[in-house]
């Protein structure tokens, strides 16, 4: 006999709530399988109460985000770590003399 | 105090005696773990006592207090539901997928607290990966309710609820995804706090949908929750939700009045879209005099109904729960309870079309309900829709066959305080949930604190 459920859910057969089970990999007992019949026409009811004629613009708003950018960028070298890595030593010295 | 003494103590009343060096956590620890021992094994709050380490960790305190180094949570018991990893001790999640899982690293909260000189009495039962029970095919049974033990304790972070109802702890920590730490709260009595998402770490704590897992503070009075949040929020690299968050102490803070605040009734939720209880009604309503008489603004507020934010909820978790267990499932079917197969298994169906249309629909949830925090500072409902029910009555399909008031705020991304509002005529209590915009947390506990104390709801403890 169809599920039949009280939302725009269409019914599932028996038969077919099986071919669905089978597609997603799962093997189940004929109790597991009744449970998964009930359980399966409570959520997709909820499933369907959820709107989905949106307009394609507003797809953005639960887009990945990364976080907001660190204060230093990776990557971003310290004046002084550039400063010796170019082989400008003398003006480093130069500055350290000078905070002395 | 000696060891005849009545254990029941709060996380603030034990905390200025043990830094008055009037209490002894050692005496405090022995007295609890007496408690656990004559009493549990009718509550079945624990799933592991931890005895020895927490003697241990009573004796070290009792040392610093000696020292007088003075901590807030210095020598205070606590206990963690079995979902938060701990060192060395197994971290089952009522489960017979990890019945032998010993961690060998502690959660960050758990790790926390241990700085904060807390005593570790256990690990608390839970539902089945918190989201499957209660049930009697689980490993170990289901939490009964201290204030009658025929009784369910709301789930899933049912040892928590029970234990500090029980007195077997002054504190615990709970886990909320779409009411699971506010529904033990108001069966068992207690306040329990869903915190803004980011304030408190995740990190060691096992998901059930990781968009929506939060994990909180639960205790005899928001004061206490209050106390256990200064130590347990903080930003947290490793969990990619935490966030920074203004630095605050929430125990002092909540002490400010809360004279003017604006605070919106959300009818709707309690009296059409999941219609209550005629006690939970009457709770309500003096819940609403309380609020009055302290001064705040109280009118009716509008939210999207409770269906639509169940709805979406329901769906995210289911798929996000399945996603995480589908390996597991394939292979060890029949380890899970039959509670866990009906709420993950249609996981399983679910199309990705659904998910993202859940995903979608939740930025709107999120938008329509901050448009409310326009008018109000913060936002009150029942938290259940009656007292809890018997063990008997609570049904494998709870949660898809009805909605929960708790729901809205995990979807919302919301702030959310349950505290005991009141009792019905056979002494059971009704919780009495508060909202607030994400990061208002302090302002939640700042009116439950005092909310419990201008309606007294604070001083009767279950009869054990």
């Amino acid at each position: 006999m169809p599920v039949r459920s009280a939302f725009s859910v269409p019914p599932v057969s028996p038969a077919e709530m099986e071919q669905m089970v089978a597609r997603a990999g799962l093997k189940l007992n004929p109790g597991q399988l009744a449970d998964l019949v009930l359980a399966w026409r409570q959520i997709a009811e909820l499933a369907a109460m959820i709107p989905r004629d949106r307009p394609l613009s507003g797809a953005t708003i639960y887009a990945f985000r990364l976080l907001p950018a660190p204060v230093k960028p990776a990557g971003t070298r310290t004046l002084v770590a550039a400063l010796k890595t170019t082989g400008r030593k003398r003006l480093l010295a130069k500055r350290q003399a000078r905070r002395r | 105090m000696k060891a005849d003494a009545p254990p029941y103590i709060t996380i603030a009343e034990a905390s200025r005696l043990i830094a008055a060096r009037k209490l002894s956590p050692v005496e405090l620890t022995q007295s609890l773990l007496a408690r656990i021992a004559r009493l549990d094994p009718e509550l079945n709050a624990f799933i592991t006592v931890t005895e020895a380490q927490a003697l241990a960790a009573a004796r070290s305190a009792e040392r610093a207090m000696r020292a007088r180094r003075r901590r807030p949570l210095l020598g205070i018991p606590v206990g963690y539901k079995d979902i938060f990893d701990t060192a060395g001790v197994r971290t089952t999640a009522n489960s017979r997928i990890l019945a032998e899982n010993v961690p060998n690293r502690d959660a960050a909260v758990v790790g926390r607290l241990q700085v904060a000189g807390t005593i570790m009495m256990g690990k608390l039962a839970t539902h089945e990966f918190a989201i499957g029970g209660p049930g009697l095919d689980l490993p170990w049974p289901p939490a009964r309710n201290p204030w009658d033990p025929r009784r369910f304790t709301g789930g899933s972070s049912s040892g928590p609820g029970a234990a500090v109802a029980a007195g077997f702890c002054l504190g615990a920590l709970g886990s909320d995804t779409g009411g699971s730490i506010r529904l033990p709260a108001a069966y068992c009595g207690i306040a329990g706090l869903k915190p803004s998402p980011g304030l408190i770490s995740r990190r060691g704590m096992i998901p059930v949908a990781p968009s929506l897992d939060t994990a909180g503070p639960m205790a005899w009075t928001a004061e206490d929750c209050a106390i256990l949040l200064d130590a347990v929020a903080g930003y947290d690299p490793d969990d990619p939700v935490s966030a920074p968050a203004p630095k605050v102490s929430y125990a002092r803070a909540i002490q400010a009045p809360v004279r003017g605040l604006r605070v919106g009734v959300v009818r709707h939720f309690y009296e059409r879209d999941v219609p209550v209880a005629p006690e939970v009604l009457k709770m309500m309503g003096s819940a609403l005099a309380v609020l009055n008489d302290l001064g705040c603004r109280v009118e009716e507020a509008h939210l999207p109904s409770v269906q639509e934010y169940n709805a979406v909820g329901r769906v995210l978790i289911t798929a996000e729960a399945y996603a995480l267990h589908e390996g597991t499932l394939k292979a060890r079917l029949s380890d899970y309870s039959r509670a866990f197969r009906i709420r993950v298994l249609p996981g399983a169906l679910l199309r990705a079309a659904d998910y993202i249309a859940a995903q979608r629909q939740r930025a709107e949830l999120v938008s329509a309900t901050q448009r409310a925090f326009d008018q109000f500072d913060l936002l009150i409902s029942a938290a259940s829709t009656g007292a809890a029910p018997m063990l008997t009555e609570v049904r494998a399909d709870e949660g898809l066959l009805r909605p929960f008031l708790t729901t809205p705020a995990n979807v919302a991304g919301l702030a959310a305080l349950v505290v005991c509002g009141g009792k019905n005529a056979a002494g059971l209590p009704l919780g009495l949930q508060i909202m607030g915009p994400a990061w208002s947390d302090m302002l939640v506990l700042r009116l439950g604190h005092h909310f419990e104390r201008a309606a007294g709801t604070r001083s009767e403890r279950p009869m054990l």
